[in-house]
């Protein structure tokens, strides 16, 4: 692919959100505080599955101070939410699925009086027996979480003919592989205040999808959605732990029952035991090669818990289920899928969506099979990497976006400078990962406005929330890019439903790619009329007109010019106006139900990380000393930031692969907060060597992909892998906890 | 509980604040003195986003009561910009791509120059420690070890 011609895309440019967090101006939802404004809090339960016997509030209700007390018999509109499946009350009514359920909730003068009052109230339950394992949830005559089955998803995918493929390989692998549930552990809880404004609800809320919030908020109010304002507010971190409904809900039923603005701030604990968790799942997996290492069958059935709700689970499974052969061109394939309901944490969207999970798998088995073969381990994956044209188990063909041995080839390259030769404990590993960008064979689109002012500077109105991720920055880089204008003539309101279009979640690595295309077909929209003006003025054709630097030119002869200022003089002349809206839904199709055949993705993007770790053999405690981490982004949009995803998903890798695990007994989490439930410190931080691939195909806003969850996934099997070469044992489940490091060590 | 007065240096300006003694020094400084930059992330002294400068050491507001800061010098992220200027580690934290989501940055950024004003010029293993108390989920840490070291001129 030829280097393009770019004016803004490719360099660094100051995040639109940089100076107002350095100064401490950015507010996030725990800043904000209006007249008059009433706390607001939840009621708990305490027991994983139960009726409600009884509850009481009288004594709250008395307590001076107290707004209100509502329950489910006070939501005017519907009491089930939930991303894909609606199946979560807002206020339990049937009965408790979970610790941690919403029974009541609670406004107060002060966040003191909204603790006093959430001790005074009281509940009686009829204890039901609770599912809390895969195991409990599949035996026969269970009690059922929902409706008549616990059997939340089931999903099956094949290609070619397996059996017949095994039975011609020299080598089989196999393996279970076990993954733990895991928690986001955004540094900001959970937070919102709603009030009346003008008659409209409004909610402020930390989200990763105001659009959808809103949704939920007019369904549960029973309001038509034009009457409902979610704003997303600077928000806190996500990594799909803010796709679910928090306390948006729950604030708009308080403020319209007391008419007063409301605020609501989840404690750590709170907020860690009732946002959703990262699937635990466990996967068996056999791998055939031939020994010159090709790869022609996988097979692999995995299981997973997606607790009491469904959240983003039927997500997971079908994205963990395309992706379980990994980033290798595999002709015969079968991939089996159950995840179940139980009384267990709720589990769902976590950067990956299954991927990492998967990643373990089909890496490991990698790690595996290149030592059977006594293969390099870059060579055996680069023998089966999927290249442009390989056909995918689900019929796709690819197209020329494939990056993925390149990857591999410029990850080789540094490892070769960067990486010191192995001591004793001490190992190197390689970890893959492709990951297809967006919704998973659903449509999934993204709009924009654009208004190109009279002094040719620009609003941008985009629905996708900037959590932090740089996402405004990045339309703005797009936007200035296409119209030719500076990155600084763009100013970019974000996720208000009120004033900007639909912008989807901001999840699956999709907004560079989805919310990007949207702004780039606004742009050409409004250009389009520029362009109409500027031919007549310049005395040029369209098509051979150039917008570029605040200015714009014959192609043919650029000393015919005019700068932008000029233009938008000359658009006033004629009472013109350059407005553009924009929308765009990938190129995906809906996938078989039976045999998950069609295309889940229009574009993929490819990852390879080295890992060098150390291993002290008398703890059991594992140091990963260096990663080099290689990822094609198609085109990066902005270079530091694309960095900045990288180095921030390995790290996230390390936390996944040596320590961190959400440990639960009954349903209940034993370690919601930060003294235990460890994420890496400045302290682990290892050295990281981020590595920007660049494979652009038509299909992204100037050839970009998604870089946000694939910069996590390759970390966690190339650490894993370098354990198992360090000690020459392998390892099946994760985190690699020092007891059964210690375990194999000894072993 | 009866309230105190207290009497303390707030970014450089003497405040006076009537506040229950046991209130803690977050929400007082949240709530009573506008410093919305203290975020507060954990309520026990593990995240490191409250983190202020008390007489130039980095603490967690989170674990301190207001009675206890009585005379003390606090600094927040409110009180670092110089007659409208950016503090040096301010323009290096934007520059180095050291600010993602920002909950974490008041804190970080407050560590950071408690370090730089004990040790203009700290190694790199030094930066670590320093900022070890100071979570961060989204950047990995690896631009703000830069941003440090661009604001020490290292």
């Amino acid at each position: 692919m030829a280097l393009r011609d770019l004016a803004i895309l490719g360099k660094a440019n100051v995040k639109k959100d940089a100076y107002n967090k350095i100064t401490g101006k950015a507010l996030f939802a725990a800043d904000l505080k209006f007249d008059h404004m009433l706390y607001g809090g939840v009621f708990r339960s305490t027991v994983p599955h139960a009726t409600i016997k009884r509850f009481d509030a009288s004594k709250a209700l008395a307590l001076p101070g107290v707004a209100c007390v509502l329950t489910s018999k006070d939501i005017p509109g519907g009491n089930r939410i939930g991303i894909i499946m609606k199946d979560e009350p807002v206020l339990v009514d049937d009965k408790i699925r979970r610790v941690g359920d919403a029974i009541a909730i609670v406004a107060a003068e002060t966040p003191e009086l909204v603790e006093e009052a959430l001790e005074l109230m009281e509940v009686e339950y009829d204890l039901l027996e609770p599912i809390l394992s895969y195991e409990d949830a599949m035996k026969e005559g269970a009690i059922k979480v929902h409706g008549d089955s616990n059997l939340h998803a089931r999903k099956h995918l094949e290609s070619g003919d397996v059996d017949a493929a095994f039975a011609q390989c020299d080598v089989i692998i196999e393996g279970t592989y076990t993954t733990n549930m895991l928690s986001h552990m955004f540094i900001e809880p959970d937070a919102g205040v709603a009030r009346i404004e003008d008659g409209i609800l409004t909610v402020y809320a930390s989200t990763q999808n105001a659009h959808f919030d809103r949704g939920e908020v007019a369904r549960t109010m029973g309001l038509p959605n034009n009457k409902v304002r979610v704003m997303q507010v600077t928000t806190g971190g996500g990594f799909g732990g803010k796709l679910d409904i928090s306390v948006q809900c729950h604030l708009a039923l308080l403020t319209n029952a007391t008419g007063r603005p409301v605020k609501m701030v989840r404690s750590r604990k709170e907020s860690t035991d009732v946002s959703a968790k990262r699937h635990p799942m466990v996967m068996k997996a056999k791998t055939g090669a031939t020994k010159d290492g090709k790869v022609l069958a996988v097979e692999v059935f995995m299981t997973g818990d997606t607790g009491a709700y469904a959240s983003y689970g039927p997500a997971v499974i079908t994205r963990a289920v395309v992706h379980a052969m990994g980033p290798y061109d595999v002709p015969n394939v079968r991939i089996d899928a159950d995840f179940v309901y139980t009384n267990n944490p709720m589990c769902g969207a976590f950067r990956g969506f299954g991927v990492p999970q998967v990643s373990v798998c089909h890496e490991g088995q990698m790690n595996a099979l290149a030592k059977a073969l006594n293969m390099d381990p870059i060579d055996l994956r680069i023998i089966n990497a999927q290249r442009p044209g390989t056909v995918l188990a689900t019929g796709q063909v690819l197209d020329e976006a494939v990056g993925f041995i390149d990857t591999l080839l410029e990850a080789k390259k540094k490892a070769a400078e960067v990486l010191d030769p192995c001591k004793e404990n001490q190992g190197i590993g390689v970890g893959c990962m492709w990951y297809g960008v967006g919704n998973t064979g659903l449509p999934n689109p993204a709009g924009a406005f654009v208004e190109v002012l009279a002094d040719a500077s620009v609003n941008l109105m985009v629905g996708c929330a900037d959590i932090g991720q740089g996402s405004s920055t990045v339309m703005a880089a797009i936007a200035a890019e296409e119209l030719g204008l500076s990155y600084d003539d763009i100013h970019v309101v974000a996720a208000d439903t009120m004033v900007t279009p639909e912008g989807g979640a901001s999840s699956a690595s999709r907004q560079t790619f989805i919310s990007g295309n949207a702004t780039r077909n606004a742009c050409k929209q409004a250009k389009d009329t520029l362009a109409e003006t500027a031919s007549n003025f310049l005395n040029v054709p369209k098509e051979d007109l150039i917008f570029r630097d605040r200015m714009i030119y014959s192609a043919k002869d650029p000393a015919i010019k005019m700068t932008y200022p000029e233009l938008m003089a000359e658009m006033k002349k004629w009472g013109k106006l350059a407005v553009g809206a924009g929308a765009y839904n990938p190129k995906t199709t809906y996938l078989d139900a039976k045999t998950m055949a069609g295309i889940p993705y229009e574009i993929y993007s490819y990852g390879t990380t080295i890992a060098q770790v150390s291993v002290d053999t008398s703890t059991g405690e594992v140091d990963v000393q260096k990663l080099i981490s290689a990822h094609d982004v198609g085109q990066a949009v902005d270079r530091e930031m694309v960095e900045g995803q990288i180095e921030g998903g390995m790290v996230m890798a390390q936390g996944f692969a040596v320590f961190e695990k959400i440990e639960f007994e009954k349903g209940k989490i034993k370690n919601p907060i930060f003294s235990k439930y460890l994420i890496p410190t400045a302290m682990d931080s290892p050295e990281i060597y981020p590595i920007i691939v660049e494979c652009p195909g038509e299909a992204g806003p100037f050839g970009a992909k998604g870089v946000g969850e694939p910069a996590l996934i390759p970390g966690i099997p190339a650490i894993t892998n370098a354990v198992e070469n360090a000690l020459c044992q392998r390892f099946f489940e994760l985190p690699l906890m020092p007891t059964e490091v210690m375990k194999k060590i000894r072993s | 509980m009866d309230k105190i007065k207290i009497s303390f240096i707030l970014n450089d300006k003497p405040v006076t604040v009537e506040t229950n003694p046991n209130k803690r020094v977050v929400d007082l400084l949240r709530e009573d003195c506008e410093c919305t930059s203290v975020k507060e992330g954990c309520s026990e002294g593990e995240c490191g986003a409250c983190t202020v400068l008390v007489n130039g050491t980095p603490v967690t507001s989170c674990l301190m009561l207001a009675g206890q800061i009585e005379g003390d010098s606090i600094l927040t992220l409110e009180g670092l910009m110089k007659d409208g200027e950016l503090d040096k580690l301010q323009t290096s934290f934007v520059e180095a791509g050291a600010v993602q989501c920002g909950y974490c940055t008041p804190g970080m950024v407050l560590s950071a120059k408690a370090l730089l004003m004990k040790n203009p010029h700290p190694t790199h293993e030094e930066i670590r420690r320093a900022l070890s108390g100071n979570l961060c989920r989204c950047t990995g840490y690896t631009k703000i070890f830069k941003a440090v070291d661009m604001a020490a001129g290292n």
